[in-house]
């Protein structure tokens, strides 16, 4: 037992049984799969961020050598076209009307891209402009067009977001509101009251490889190969919309290169196979960066933020009011507001709450999942706000923060998990690294952060293991892969509890028609939900195993051990393929056993109790240039809670990663609208963070208690750094130039301005 | 459309093949030598993703035509290692996990490459200055540093 996990902290790297076909280029991606046969597609997408469709010409796209059939919004008739975890409000391909700039309006399909691309550039589509809505302040206006008519109940989330939240009156797609204790007593009895606004814009996931997928429709049978973070709601979608049972239907999903959310839930997949209906073929869609990019993003962020303080820094109370810009679809961007919503307060004692938070549809492409789940937003404004607070109070910023951050053991809301880490000793370790206390040089700046997020509540995983007649063992499971590593943990875990070797562990990739329920890759939960269900299968092998032994040798089962494959009774040692075979009347010649990890709902405020709370914490030093705005940060320390360890490298290579996105989201990642249209659509125009951003000094801290809910003692990690790291270099650059700037980015001309506007006042 | 004749090594092999002048060499490494190790991904010579290696040049293969192989070699992510034995290169980013999803890898690996074989001893300035146009949305390149440094001779 435990010969992956017990070796000296400083070894215990494993490598990731993924890594040799990634390095020697053999790795299937979803755009490295071909079907026979298969066909392929082209989008036709609207220019304009709201008009109705007047008419689709298609005539001189049909004569294109090699185009097959162009499907427009008239094909859809006969199908129940919309699909969306939370609401089906998203259509297959735009009917009669277009909701933001990049809309699929018709697609065609050909033989090959280029035909299809050359076909797609003939269709001729009239449009009648409508008024837009193409920010939360124009969408919330009196007069502003209503984007949606009618909403349908979706599919994953409906039984998390309540009846109530159907809204078809306004431009508000979903409310979420928490309070406890009574504000208004708590801001008269404040000494100090604090009020500051925040924006965060719009920003792209940027996975490197584009979304592809590839459907398949035969009569009473879909098959799907894509790249998916949620397998089994896709299959839900498409169910819903072809009409079929869900054991008709196939997703299979493979290892994507990146997603941080932006393949979770249905994308491009419904359009995959209602090309391939009217073609009778397997179609493949294959999107560009530009139009994966047009498909899905992370919502911008409009935070006013009140608080109460008592002189001696005691936070008595404070509201928030959180807009989340979510776009023309709602995607999963209501559970983003809901739960961004919920912890927006930040992880403080305060005695006082009151949290209105908000999804506010606009004319701009969906929005839905990114690494954070609407707590980016949210801490980017409390933990700006927290340090404007101890600078009201004379303060200094570390121990503001420690008077008021939850400890072990507190409640953060009744009815949810208490906090199950510590804070403060964290803080003040890293504030010690960076040299809080140190002098600084002129036009540099020292800040730190913290942050929280639930995990998914309720949720579900179910795991199935087979133990060969040969020793070895197969793991089936519908945890996706996107580069975060769960295959190779799911096998550690296996293999842990087993007592087998690595190498004799396999794992499948998701595959619906194969694999038992899991709800979603996502959450940061596959390690701790998935890896539960995977450790109570192989518990349960290995008790069969052990008991099947002690029949054979006619031992006590107490003295039966497996060790590297191997099984142990007294002195004697046997090979499983031994015992297996000795005593197949007992059970078969292969062990299946079947593992399960299940949370109820409660009443907590999102519906389920947290099964670990991901803390995050960040300290930075930056440079500020004076004369041009631009910053440097010159050290970034982060920490991470995992628990327990699974895969050391990986876990440090989650927060670092996790964290270069909060260093791009923090200086100069913005996805720009002008009148719904998107002015920086491409690589050229978007800044990404180079690896000459990287900070001179900058490493991830991991905490290991053994405390978590998972396998072994692990807690789920990886999104951390984009939490905090925002907001901890805010605070840094706030500190260089001695004025908080409240909007992201901090790009260099917003910067200088600062700087300038100062020096004037 | 004109076809023209190209000769050229690929990964260690000679190749005779006819190319459209119009093709993209990522188009044919994918599609006509299922060199599917060449990654597609921004179509703008940006990301670094498509890297492979003419003549020991890294060249964005999205954005350079098929026919610049003519009596070259090429080299991508298949031809790296030798037999069942990895190239240092590979085991040195498998040994400090400098891959997560694996998606910039094939790119990330043969600029390193030819990084290290015009300036065998980069310093950390130098390893970032000629990899700053691969992109890696996953490790935050920390990781690939220090693969690349491990390379460097005269190190570990």
């Amino acid at each position: 037992m435990a010969e992956l996990l017990s070796a000296t902290k400083n070894n215990r790297i494993v490598p990731r049984t993924d890594y040799h076909a990634k390095v020697t280029g053999a790795a299937l991606y979803p755009s490295d799969i071909r079907i026979e046969g298969m066909l392929e597609s082209a989008i036709v997408r609207s220019p304009f961020a709201h008009a109705e469709i007047v008419s689709i010409d298609t005539e001189e796209a049909k004569k294109v050598p090699g185009v097959l059939c162009i499907l427009t919004g008239e094909d859809l008739a006969d199908l129940d076209p919309y699909f969306g975890p939370v609401f089906r409000d998203q259509p297959i391909l735009a009917i009669n009307r277009v909701r933001y700039e990049g809309e699929p309006v018709a697609a065609v399909v050909a033989v090959n891209r280029k035909s299809a691309l050359e076909a797609a550039s003939l269709i001729d589509v009239s449009y009648n402009p409508l008024p837009e809505a193409n920010t939360i302040e124009s969408a919330l206006a009196s007069d502003a067009p209503k984007i949606h008519s009618r909403t349908n109940r979706g599919s994953h989330y409906s039984k998390v977001l309540s009846d109530k939240d159907l809204q078809e009156e306004s431009n508000v797609a979903y409310t979420f509101d928490y309070n406890h204790g009574n504000v208004e007593e708590g801001f008269a009895a404040a000494d100090l009251v604090i009020e500051n606004e925040y924006r965060v814009p719009i920003i792209h996931q940027y996975p490197l490889e584009p979304m592809y997928s590839i459907g398949q429709f035969k009569e009473n049978e879909i098959t799907v190969w894509t790249g998916t973070q949620t397998p089994m709601v896709v299959r839900q979608d498409l169910a819903a919309i072809f009409g079929l049972h869900q054991s008709q239907i196939r997703v299979i999903s493979y290892p994507m290169g990146g997603s941080f959310g932006s393949k979770a839930f249905t994308k491009v997949e419904p359009l995959a196979v209602a090309l391939s209906r009217k073609a009778g073929k397997p179609v493949r869609v294959a999107l560009s960066m530009t139009e994966t990019a047009q498909t899905i993003r992370r919502a911008g962020a409009k935070i006013k933020i009140k608080s109460g303080v008592k002189k001696d820094g005691t936070i008595v109370a404070r509201t928030v009011h959180i807009d989340y810009q979510i776009g023309a679809y709602a995607d999963c961007a209501p559970r983003v507001a809901q739960k961004g919503g919920y912890v927006s307060v930040g992880p403080y004692r305060i005695p006082n709450v009151e949290i209105h938070s908000r999804a506010i549809y606009t004319n701009t492409p969906p929005s839905g999942a990114y690494r954070g789940f609407g707590v980016p937003q949210a801490t980017w404004a409390y933990e700006q706000h927290t340090d404007e607070i101890a600078k009201a109070l004379e303060m200094d910023p570390v121990e503001f923060r420690v008077k008021n951050l939850l400890k072990r053991g507190e409640l953060y809301a009744e009815g949810d998990t208490p906090i199950d880490t510590d804070y403060e000793p964290v803080l003040k370790e890293l504030a010690e690294e960076i040299g809080w206390n140190k002098p600084l040089k002129p036009w540099r700046g020292r800040g730190v952060a913290v942050s929280f997020k639930p995990s998914q509540s309720p949720t579900e995983s179910t795991a199935i293991m087979r133990l060969h007649a040969d020793g070895s063992a197969s793991v089936l499971m519908g945890t996706a892969e996107m580069g975060q590593g769960s295959l190779s943990v799911m096998a550690q875990i296996a293999a842990e509890e087993l007592g087998l070797p690595l190498d004799r562990v396999v794992v499948s990739h998701p595959d619906t028609s194969m694999v038992p329920f899991d709800s979603t890759t996502t959450a940061s939960r596959s390690t701790v939900a998935m890896g539960r269900a995977v450790q109570d299968a192989a518990k349960k092998i290995k008790e069969k195993l052990i008991e099947r032994t002690a029949i054979l040798l006619k031992a006590p089962k107490e003295d039966v051990h497996i060790q590297n494959g191997e099984i142990i009774a007294g002195g004697i040692r046997k090979s499983i393929p031994e015992v297996l075979t000795q005593t197949r009347h007992l059970g078969g010649i292969e062990i299946c056993e079947i593992g399960q990890y299940i949370l109820s709902g409660t009443n907590a405020p999102l519906g389920g109790s947290t099964p670990f709370w991901e803390p995050c914490w960040a300290a930075v030093e930056v440079e500020v240039n004076p004369n041009t705005g631009k910053v440097n940060v010159c050290k970034l320390l982060t920490a991470v809670d995992a628990g327990r360890a699974i895969n050391l490298q990986q876990v440090e290579g989650q927060d670092i990663g996790s964290s270069m996105q909060g260093l791009g989201a923090a200086l100069f990642e913005e996805m720009v609208f002008e009148d719904g249209t998107l002015k920086n659509p491409t690589l050229v125009q978007y800044r990404l963070p180079l690896i000459t951003d990287l900070p001179d000094d900058f490493h991830s801290r991991v905490i290991e208690n053994g405390d978590g809910p998972g396998p072994f003692g692990a807690k789920g990690v990886g999104e951390g750094g984009l939490m905090a790291v925002p907001a901890a270099i805010g605070n840094a650059v706030a500190q260089a130039i001695g004025v908080h700037i409240n909007e992201l980015p901090l790009k260099p001309e917003k910067v200088w301005r600062a700087i300038q506007g100062k020096e004037r006042a | 459309m004109s076809k023209h004749k190209i000769s050229c090594i690929v990964n260690g092999q000679k190749v005779d093949m006819e190319v459209n002048a119009s093709d993209l060499l990522i188009d044919v490494l994918r599609d006509q030598l299922g060199l599917i190790s060449v990654k597609r991904a921004c179509d703008m010579q940006v990301c670094g993703a498509c890297t492979v290696l003419l003549n020991d040049q890294p060249f964005s293969s999205c954005t350079t035509l098929a026919i610049e192989m003519d009596g070259r070699e090429v080299l991508t992510a298949e031809g790296l290692a030798n037999g069942g034995e990895l190239h240092p290169i590979q085991q040195a980013f498998i040994d400090n996990g400098a891959l997560q999803c694996g998606y910039c890898t094939s790119g990330m690996l043969l600029s390193s490459l030819a990084l290290l074989k015009a300036n065998p001893q980069p310093t950390e300035e130098e390893i970032k200055h000629y990899l700053h146009g691969n992109i890696c949305r996953c490790t935050g390149y920390t990781s690939i540093v220090k693969a690349v440094q491990k390379l460097s001779v005269g190190k570990e």
